[in-house]
């Protein structure tokens, strides 16, 4: 479901005449989990799973015939398909498409579906990220907003394919609380939820609802355990006891939403809600953090976060202990002072400048950050006051806007001064670091711009022994740039990947373009710090 | 069956033809019996014209007979050839209508198969009533006396579920997942099942974890505490469980057919059931010694074992149900007579005595006994001083199996001593045959061997193999089949015949397979239904879709496909896909999908 709200931004622009592909029908092939939701939509956006479009009597001529017959007529209806998701059964379906096709899709005979299911630019980044997680900074909303239309999201206040309207509200703040996520490494503890229910209660005029599915029931009760009788806390419990349309029915109105890396924080996201989110184990924030601007994050510093879902926690999910019911609460306020929702305090001397300062002053007390969400015409993650960062980590921040520049085929400019503004504003890197990591990618960018005098200057389209094995040769040493330059890791893995979808010409093109970009804003960087005779 | 028959004449309106009860239920109608049987008969050829001309029919139930002379009497008017079998369930209710009813006539024109003549164990005796009632053999149709289905329920289920089974069932369209150990004697057994699994046509694939074992010795180099070793040996194990999830994945078998020690945690099984994989284990260890088991039974579909009595206490005790009774067997294809002598093999392989396997305990013992004799030991763990070391052959080294087969060929007498770590030379209990038994046979060897339970009813002492009952009985029996060459290969003979006859491996696959396949019946018969499709009829009728019927020509030579093969054989192909390889390929990716999905 998560998934399928963070796509809205990039169905929303499909079907937009201004700038969108003013698309009047737009198909939307889904799982049958989640087939109710299409009550919110307008018409022209039509619903539908695999159950609804397959007869499972067996393979018979008939119902081959059949299936062929329909595919023919449905794929010829549509100048555009898109596959967001590395599926086979789905990759399949986009190959049968006649007209212009993007994302995952199988192409080819092999036994191994990596092989057989072609992606190329943002597809086959995302396809890269998910062995690469600490290097990716950009929000996956805006990748499928890649792959879809080749730019990064339009992020809007209100969509217009959404029926659902906001409507006026009631007396109290009403705060949602999702307690569960699809793996328990994302699910917060019970009790900090209940110890968070209780300040709140304390400090606003609010109602609290507690939603989640049936599932999420018994966490629910835990919950109510933990809280005191006695106290005046004006809770109700939804968990399992909504539809799904009724759920996002409930979520728009919502004044703040806190909640884990769950489906329901990005269905809110959609309805512009407020949010404080709470990003533990595999959930990485700069990936699938909420979107709306000024969203918070909170999330451990521990070294092993953000983790593998498949992996083993062997410390005991030590990333929730670090997240504090207070900091959570700190920056609820935080969001209901920047939404002026003052009147709703109990005590209403609360100034943001106060509370911004208390969570500063934890954070560096204790082993948690803080991240905002800011929009730069994509969507970008900072910290709440300027932070040290290590080379790699200041890396991946300026790859993170060469990456838009590359996987938007350079449709997206950089605007430089703004890259700069906000890195100087947010990040502090030491000198030395900062120059070696010039000259690194300075270095890496000469391998490649050599590289491609030979390999594509020299047409290499008929490929001789020599040319062949040399070409080997200068792969493995692009591997082993990647893994001597941690930062460079993803990149090489784009660039090997993209040699078999896309060819040479265009993977070296966009390898150089993402370096070119890279230098281009660090020398800029670097004059100005010599300038200014300050570190960035 | 149950042999608790009680019959009863009844009159009927019509006094040439009177009914009976068997066990209170009436069989044909107290009014007008030949009347029913004409209604019964047109309503067969009712199906007959819907269904197309079979090339015979079974009937269940011989009854007084008079239904199946209408429907005689009836294709006889059409001039319709159709042969009619029929079924009787209890040899006593076939002896009561042939001493009571008038069909002398019948039993001249028709088959009449009587199920329980032979029918102590219906998994085992299913093979044969699959085989006597030609049920692969051409198309049938089955119908039914209507009372007998009351009055024989279990018979009629079992008869009905057979011919289904043939009906939608071939090898081919079945795929079977063979987990093997890292080590060990079953790895071997595990090896032979396999091969018999691919001669009898199915979609067999092994998983062999040997591998690992190097990994698993070296666990004991990294800590000299026992407790750390035992974690690490865990972990590994748990590896191993991971890996064969993954390999099942991507191409879900029907069944996994796990070997004894083969890893086969909770999670992973619990897993396999979730996918929707029919799971089963074959204990061919002595569960006195490991006990490892009660662990497994509870969680896999189908547990087979080597023992039973005391051991189908112990499962039953832990909560199973689901135990069958499945000794070992032979390879006919390896296991077999030398015809051809090598002198150099005869030389190095052959002896008066021997004896190929490890070297427990009570062997030792025993041996001990025997050495002068010219006996060759072949096997290792043989930590002996003299004067048993001079006769261990090749430095106390494995052989390998085909190096067994030589020794049992080459061999005048085989000695097959059961093992035993706590006996001092013959275990006077001792239940299951160890594969030895079979094999040795099957390669013709003359072989002496201990007594043991369940010798009882598979092979006979002194036909097919000679039991002793203790040391001296061993050194007599020895010197007196050495000195009667003729004897000896009579019983070797007569042994191989018996073993090939009744304990292949091929027939404990059937026999495996009747048990799932019955079991499971209705969840095997929708999976499978759903995927084939007659190959010639799927060409005819898409005749009209050039790019389709080219696709699907490729199969011609096979007679039935699954949705799954071709998308095996689509995959394995190079270069673009088509369009109808792409839609195929597209339908068996969901199928798969929802049928996981569905637990199907």
């Amino acid at each position: 479901m998560g998934d399928f709200f963070q796509s809205i931004p990039l169905i929303d622009a499909s079907a937009s005449p201004k700038g969108g592909n003013g698309a009047k029908n737009i198909a939307l092939l889904i799982d049958e989990s989640i087939y109710n939701i299409k009550n919110i939509f307008n018409d022209g956006i039509n619903f539908f799973t695999y159950e609804s479009l397959l007869k499972l009597s067996g393979i018979s001529a008939e119902s081959l015939n059949e299936f062929d017959f329909f595919l023919s007529d449905f794929t010829s209806k549509y100048k555009l398909a898109v596959n967001l998701n590395y599926d086979f059964a789905n990759s399949l379906f986009i190959n049968l498409f006649k007209e212009q096709k993007r994302g995952f899709i199988a192409l080819c005979k092999s036994p191994k579906n990596a092989e057989s299911i072609h992606r190329s630019g943002a597809a086959n980044y995302l396809f890269n990220i998910v062995k690469n997680r600490s290097l990716n900074r950009i929000n996956i909303v805006d990748i499928y907003s890649l792959i879809g239309s080749e730019k990064p999201a339009e992020i809007k206040t209100s969509y217009n394919i959404i029926n659902l309207k906001k409507q006026a509200k009631g007396t109290l703040l009403r705060i949602c609380i999702s307690i569960g996520a699809t793996h328990p490494k994302r699910v917060w503890q019970s009790e900090k939820y209940a110890d968070l229910i209780k300040l709140l209660s304390e400090n606003l005029n609010c109602e609290i609802i507690l939603v989640g599915t049936a599932d999420e029931s018994s966490a629910a009760e835990e919950i109510k355990k933990n809280l005191q009788s006695g106290t005046d806390i004006n809770l109700i419990d939804l968990t399992g006891k909504t539809s799904l349309y009724e759920l996002i029915y409930l979520i728009k109105d919502f004044d703040l939403i806190i909640a884990s890396d769950t489906g329901t924080l990005h269905v809110s996201q959609i309805f512009n809600v407020p949010s404080v989110s709470v990003y533990t184990g595999n959930a990485n924030f700069y990936e699938t953090g909420p979107h709306i601007e000024n969203s918070y994050v909170i999330y451990s510093k521990i070294e092993c976060y953000p983790c593998m879902q498949n992996e083993p926690c062997r410390y005991n999910y030590a990333c929730k202990n670090d997240i504090n019911p207070e900091d959570v609460f700190n920056l609820a306020l935080m969001q209901f002072i920047k939404n002026k929702k003052h009147k709703h305090f109990k005590k209403h001397e609360i100034k943001l400048s106060d509370v911004k300062k208390r969570v500063i002053s934890n954070e560096n007390k204790g082993n948690f950050s803080v991240a905002v969400c800011k929009h730069l015409d994509s969507i970008h993650f900072y910290p709440l006051y300027k932070k040290t960062i290590t080379k790699n980590e200041f890396a991946s921040e300026i790859f993170k806007f060469c990456w838009l520049g590359v996987l938007s085929k350079n449709s997206v400019k950089i605007d430089k001064n703004n890259v700069l503004r906000y890195t100087d504003k947010y990040y502090t890197i030491d000198k030395s670091e900062l120059n070696s990591l010039i000259k690194e990618i300075y270095f890496m960018k000469d391998v490649f711009e050599n590289a491609r005098k030979s390999y594509i200057d020299k047409k290499f389209i008929d490929i001789d022994k020599d040319d062949f094995f040399y070409f080997e040769k200068f792969k493995e040493a692009v591997k082993s740039l990647g893994l001597n330059y941690g930062y460079f890791k993803l990149a090489s893995d784009y660039f090997i990947d993209e040699l078999n979808f896309s060819g040479v010409e265009k993977s070296f093109n966009d390898i150089i373009l993402l370096l070119d970009s890279a230098t281009d804003i660090l020398k800029s960087n670097s004059s100005s710090n010599n300038n200014s005779n300050n570190s960035i | 069956m149950n042999n608790n028959i009680g019959f009863e004449i009844i009159e009927t309106k019509i006094a040439s033809a009177p009914s009976f009860k068997i066990n209170g239920i009436t069989v044909h109608s107290v009014y007008d019996p030949l009347s029913e049987a004409r209604k019964w008969a047109a309503q067969i050829i009712n199906r007959i014209e819907n269904e197309g001309m079979p090339d015979k029919i079974i009937v269940f139930g011989l009854g007084a007979g008079y239904h199946i002379k209408a429907l005689a009497d009836l294709l006889k008017k059409q001039e319709n050839t159709i042969k009619i079998e029929a079924v009787e369930p209890s040899e006593k209710s076939f002896n009561f209508i042939k001493s009571n009813f008038n069909v002398s006539e019948l039993l001249k024109a028709l088959k009449i198969t009587v199920l329980d003549s032979a029918c102590k164990n219906v998994y085992a005796d299913a093979s044969s009533i699959s085989q006597e009632l030609e049920l692969d053999k051409g198309s049938i149709l089955f119908c039914e006396l209507p009372s007998y289905r009351k009055i024989f329920p279990e018979a009629y289920g079992l008869t009905y579920k057979l011919y289904g089974i043939n009906q939608f069932f071939t090898p081919s369209s079945f795929k079977i997942l063979v987990v093997q150990p890292m080590y060990g004697g079953s790895s071997t057994i595990g090896n032979y099942l396999h091969s018999a699994l691919l001669g009898l046509g199915y979609d067999v694939k092994i998983l062999d974890f040997s591998k690992f074992y190097d990994a698993y010795k070296y666990m004991g180099e990294f800590t000299p505490n026992e407790d750390h070793v035992n974690s690490l040996k865990q972990s590994l194990f748990n590896l191993m469980s991971e890996a064969l999830l993954s390999s099942v994945f991507n191409e879900p078998p029907d069944l996994v057919i796990f070997m004894a020690q083969s890893p086969a945690s909770e999670r992973t099984l619990l897993k396999l059931k979730s996918m929707g994989i029919k799971t089963a284990y074959w204990f061919v260890e002595d569960f006195r010694t490991l006990t490892y088991w009660n662990t497994i039974a509870g969680n896999v579909d189908y547990f087979f074992t080597i023992q039973k009595d005391d051991f189908f206490t112990e499962l039953k005790n832990i909560g199973a149900n689901n135990f069958h009774y499945l000794p070992l067997a032979c390879l006919p294809d390896f296991h077999k007579k030398i015809t051809e002598i090598n002198e150099e093999d005869r030389i190095k392989y052959g002896s008066d005595v021997s004896f190929a396997g490890a070297g427990y305990y009570n062997r030792k013992n025993v041996f001990a006994q025997l050495i002068d004799f010219n006996f060759k030991i072949w096997g290792s763990d043989w930590h002996v001083g003299l004067p048993l070391s001079l006769l261990i052959q090749d430095g106390g080294k494995r052989f390998t199996e085909e190096e067994a087969v030589k020794i049992y060929n080459y061999s005048k007498i085989n000695i097959n001593l059961h093992s035993s770590m706590w006996h001092w030379d013959i275990n006077p209990n001792g239940d299951f045959l160890n594969p030895r038994v079979y094999e040795i046979l099957a390669c013709g060897g003359f072989q002496l061997v201990d007594r043991r339970r369940y010798m009882e009813g598979l092979f006979e002492d002194g036909k097919d193999l000679v039991v002793f009952e203790t040391v001296d009985d061993l050194r007599k029996k020895i010197k007196y089949y050495l000195a009667n060459e003729e004897e000896r290969s009579a019983i070797a003979a007569h042994g191989r015949e018996t073993v090939l006859n009744n304990h292949t491996y091929e027939r404990r696959i059937r026999e495996m397979m009747n048990i799932i396949l019955l079991d499971s019946y209705e969840q095997i018969k929708s999976k499978i239904e759903t995927r084939k499709q007659n190959i010639s009829e799927l060409l005819k009728e898409t005749e009209g879709n050039k790019e389709l019927h080219d696709l699907i020509m490729q199969f011609s030579g096979k007679k039935s496909i699954s949705i799954g093969d071709m998308a095996e054989s689509i995959k394995r192909g190079k270069g673009r896909l088509s369009k109808s390889e792409a839609m195929i390929l597209m339908l068996w990716a969901i199928k798969s999908k929802l049928v996981k999905l569905q637990g199907l």
